[in-house]
């Protein structure tokens, strides 16, 4: 009998004996296990930590009518573990009782069960089980731990980005790259899995957070695993079941400091999950409050920089987006009681008048608003806020064509002196390596998902080329300081994208065919099929050329590391698997984030009808590659899960590797 | 024609225009033409336009944006409260509050599914609030168009989480090339390309009230919510 539906048949056994029994159910158990969903005892384990590493147990209990849950223990491998039993009714005859900040130091495979009493006296049951990663030093006599680890993520970056902008920033000549990427240049290499908890394709809350908890999560949640009181209770983003971060527990066992660095909003996905425990990966206002309440108080967060100025200022500035609420989105945090107390954090409050950035500066940040005085920031600093935009930072091109004194797109008016990921990446490794414990910095390059979502080619093959400027400052800074592990990944692949070949035409011809209204007179036009087949026969089959016909792309660089232009002749094609409905026409778009299906390229009537719904292309579940160098970088080899990241990076930094 | 009629003839005008589209367009985009026929025929606005005063999107806020937030110019400032007029363009994205929509001087979309509200939209952002119609909701469209009404400035929060700094309520819509009025919202059952929600969240304040919807009966009072 097939697994699966042994396992229905399973199932729908126990739930027609509960009926007629009507006793109460245990319906989640955390941390997650094959063992508590589908009776599977075997590896793979859904849920793994290092020795002391804390997680939150939890379980939900659907009671008998008007009965409630009046306590519950929890066993690991029958033992009854030690503190308090919090029970919180949910509605509906449900309830969830959690036991905050367990660990354990024994190494294994550990039985959890969960024991909830009703009132009258019956009694609800299950078990998961979970695994306690060793950390051996057999066989590792002489080498020496990782003092720094470096997370460089290019959000959404998949194989074909890197490839493509390789292809723009070093060209191939008869069929040899003319020189390697940074990254290129890494000695190690693995490729990852990156479903999350609830899905194949993840989003970016639980495809990074993984690399910080060394766990899944579902999409949407960060340093977290999923509960029941989405619906129910006011502190529902913020009561989850934690996941103690890399950070927090680095910064506890060996004093090592924290830095997060991101060309996004700082509330954004990636850079929240090294920092930030919650299921709303929107809740701007919790989330930069978290930062400096927890992150800098328990995993010593040393370096903050990104853009999403706008929750640091008080609600009545203008700009501001502090939101006065703990359950709207951008909403502000309250965590329960027991969660503050177990983890020894504040509770918080919903504070929209907050001066978040005067606040950083009263715990000892210097404050840096743009590129000028960040650059001017002293080496002897030690505490680095950075925020350079309102929302998200603009993206390379757009930075970049400022720099050369071009147009203003984008918010580059408003914010004019943004600097790039290379220049924010060396300040964040001048200030860290103060700290003479080590560090953990997150370095994440966000647009090239962004774009990528856009399919706005140009500009995310140029912040791939800005990410590489930022590998390339962090494996300097490996090499003058040996005891650094240098990992550059993704958290997902983005779009489904490929190069698919060559432009046959020059530019001239493409920008004739691209503003060429065709036979119809008229621009954006499509059939009852969906097609335009003036606009395919012009910038499709007179322009893609495959194999052969692609030839080797040319570009050319100016001093500052970006292409003069990416509208060269016969310049390289992308094609996106993941795509949204759009116009295309090949050449670079004049401004940043406009719709691909309405706003952008209508005029040459090229129409690619999307397999997905909507003008937005989505993340794929393609795995990812994974580049390391430095100490304990060949531990990263192979088809690995992106949870595997965690537990090789946690082992260079606390028992050494070659 | 009675005002009681109106709706109704509106009502049919708008499901005979979007039948059409679909009949003849089953692909994206919506064109500039139809949604200018679906409008309400009223005069053109270009008389109407001469008494709202110009706020360029660009003149907003004092440029660049200073380290510890945004300012307004004294052109806003001295505009508070009166009647004035912008051109720009509706932000593609998905908004809870159906009397709603972001306005911006350069064409712009946000995939809240994607992003929730970290966002790379203009700074300049402006809320346009609109008399709310049941079971409709300001369509978007990607011609540049005109928002004539009265400018509230100061923060309120809104309903999906934002905060609105510059709001104009508003009291005409129209394409600004020639001024004649535009009814931008539509049956969302119609609206083929709505932009979808992201996490969905529920407001509760700490003082357990919700931000108003703009619906009718606190459309002309907005000043005060």
């Amino acid at each position: 009998m097939k697994p699966n539906l042994l396992l229905a048949l399973t199932l729908a056994s126990a739930s027609l004996a509960g009926s007629a029994l009507a006793a109460p159910t245990v319906t989640r158990l955390n941390p997650p296990s094959a063992l508590f969903t589908s009776g599977d005892a075997t590896p793979p384990y859904i849920s793994r930590f290092l020795p002391d590493q804390r997680f939150d147990l939890q379980a939900t209990i659907q009671a008998d009518a008007g009965q409630t849950i009046t306590g519950a223990v929890f066993k690991v491998n029958g033992n009854a573990v030690a503190g308090a039993v919090t029970v919180t009714a949910l509605g509906s005859d449900r309830f969830s009782v959690a036991l905050r900040a367990y660990s354990t130091n024994i190494a294994g495979v550990k039985t959890l069960t969960v024991e909830a009493a009703q009132s009258g006296g019956t009694t609800a049951t299950a078990q998961g089980n979970f695994e306690i990663v060793p950390l051996s030093r057999s066989r590792l006599t002489g080498v020496r731990k990782a003092k720094n680890i470096i997370y460089l993520i290019g959000d959404g970056m998949g194989i074909a980005h890197r490839t493509a902008a390789r292809i723009v920033a070093k060209g191939v000549s008869q069929g040899k790259a003319i020189s390697p990427l940074a990254m290129d240049t890494m000695p190690h290499t693995a490729l990852l899995m990156t479903s999350s908890l609830n899905s194949i394709i993840t989003d970016s809350a639980p495809g990074a957070a993984c690399y910080s908890t060394g766990n899944k999560s579902n999409n949407n949640q960060q340093g977290v695993f999923p509960d029941d009181t989405t619906a129910t209770l006011p502190e529902n983003k913020w009561d989850n079941p934690r996941v103690e971060h890399m950070g927090t527990y680095l910064a506890r066992k060996q004093g090592k400091a924290l830095g997060i660095v991101s060309t996004a909003d700082i509330e954004d996905a990636t850079p929240a999950s090294f920092g930030v425990h919650t299921q709303d990966r929107g809740a701007g206002t919790g989330i930069c409050d978290m930062y400096l309440d927890e992150a800098v108080a328990k995993s010593n967060l040393r370096v903050l920089m990104g853009g999403g100025r706008k929750w640091f200022l008080p609600s009545t500035t203008a700009g501001s987006g502090r939101v006065a609420s703990s359950t709207a989105s951008g909403a502000d945090y309250v965590l329960p009681a027991d969660v503050a107390t177990a983890w020894g954090v504040p509770a918080g409050t919903v504070d929209p008048n907050r001066d978040l950035i005067a606040d950083f500066q009263t715990a000892g940040f210097t404050y840096t608003p743009d590129a000028t005085s960040l650059a001017a920031v002293p080496g002897t600093t030690t505490k680095l806020l950075g925020l350079y935009n309102n929302g998200n930072m603009d993206v390379a091109m757009d930075k970049i064509a400022e720099r050369r004194g071009g147009a203003a797109v984008g918010t580059v008016t408003t914010f004019p002196d943004q600097p790039m990921l290379d220049e924010m990446t060396e300040k964040a490794l001048q200030v860290l390596n103060n700290n003479n414990k080590g560090f953990v910095l997150m370095i994440e390059a966000a647009h090239i998902d962004k774009q990528a979502h856009n399919m706005d080619t140009e500009r995310w093959v140029l912040d791939t080329l800005e990410f590489d400027r930022a590998v390339a400052k962090c494996l300097a800074f490996a090499q003058a300081n040996p005891d650094t592990l240098v990992i550059v990944t993704a958290d997902h692949e983005c779009a489904g994208i490929n190069i698919i070949g060559g432009s046959s035409v020059t530019n001239a011809t493409l920008v004739d065919r691209a503003n060429d209204l065709g036979t119809d007179g008229v621009q954006g036009v499509i059939t009852g099929s969906g097609a335009a087949p003036d606009g395919a026969a012009k910038l499709r089959d007179g322009v893609v050329g495959v194999y052969e016909s692609a030839g080797f792309p040319q570009y050319s660089i100016q001093p500052d590391g970006y292409p003069v232009t990416m509208d060269t002749d016969y310049k390289m094609l992308i094609g996106y698997a993941g795509n949204g409905n759009r116009y295309e026409d090949w050449l670079t778009n004049p401004t940043p984030n406009v719709n691909p299906a309405t706003g952008r390229d209508l005029a040459g009537d090229y129409y690619i009808a999307g397999q997905v719904s909507g003008s937005s292309a989505v993340h794929t579940a393609s795995d990812i590659p994974l580049s390391a160098a430095g100490r304990g970088a060949s531990l990263f080899h192979g088809v690995m899960e992106n949870t595997d990241v965690f537990f090789h990076a946690m082992r260079a930094a606390l028992i050494g590797a070659p | 024609m009675t005002k009681q009629s109106l709706p109704i003839l509106l009502s049919l005008c708008a499901v005979g225009s979007v039948a059409m589209m679909v009949l003849s367009r089953p692909v994206d985009p919506i064109s500039t033409e139809t949604v200018v026929q679906e409008a309400s025929r009223e005069a053109d606005l270009k008389s109407t336009a001469e008494q709202y005063a110009a706020l360029p999107f660009d003149k907003i806020y004092q440029l660049p944006a200073g380290p510890r937030g945004l300012e307004f110019t004294k052109k806003t400032q001295s505009l508070k409260g009166a009647k004035v007029r912008l051109d720009g363009f509706m932000v593609k994205h998905f908004h809870e509050d159906a009397g709603v929509f972001l306005f911006a001087g350069v064409p712009a979309m946000h995939n809240q599914v994607e992003y929730i509200l970290a966002e790379s939209l203009p700074t300049s952002l402006v809320h346009v609030l609109l008399p709310e119609i049941p079971g409709r909701t300001p369509s978007w469209i990607p011609q540049r168009i005109t928002v004539l009404g009265t400018l509230e400035l100061g923060m309120r929060q809104e309903i999906d989480g934002r905060l609105s700094h510059v709001r104009v309520i508003a009291d005409h819509i129209a394409d600004t090339k020639t001024l004649e009025a535009i009814e931008l919202r539509r049956p969302v059952a119609l609206q083929r390309d709505r932009m979808k929600s992201g996490v969905r969240t529920v407001f509760r304040s700490s003082q357990g009230d919700s931000p108003q919807t703009n619906t009718p009966t606190n459309h002309t009072a907005s000043s005060s919510r």
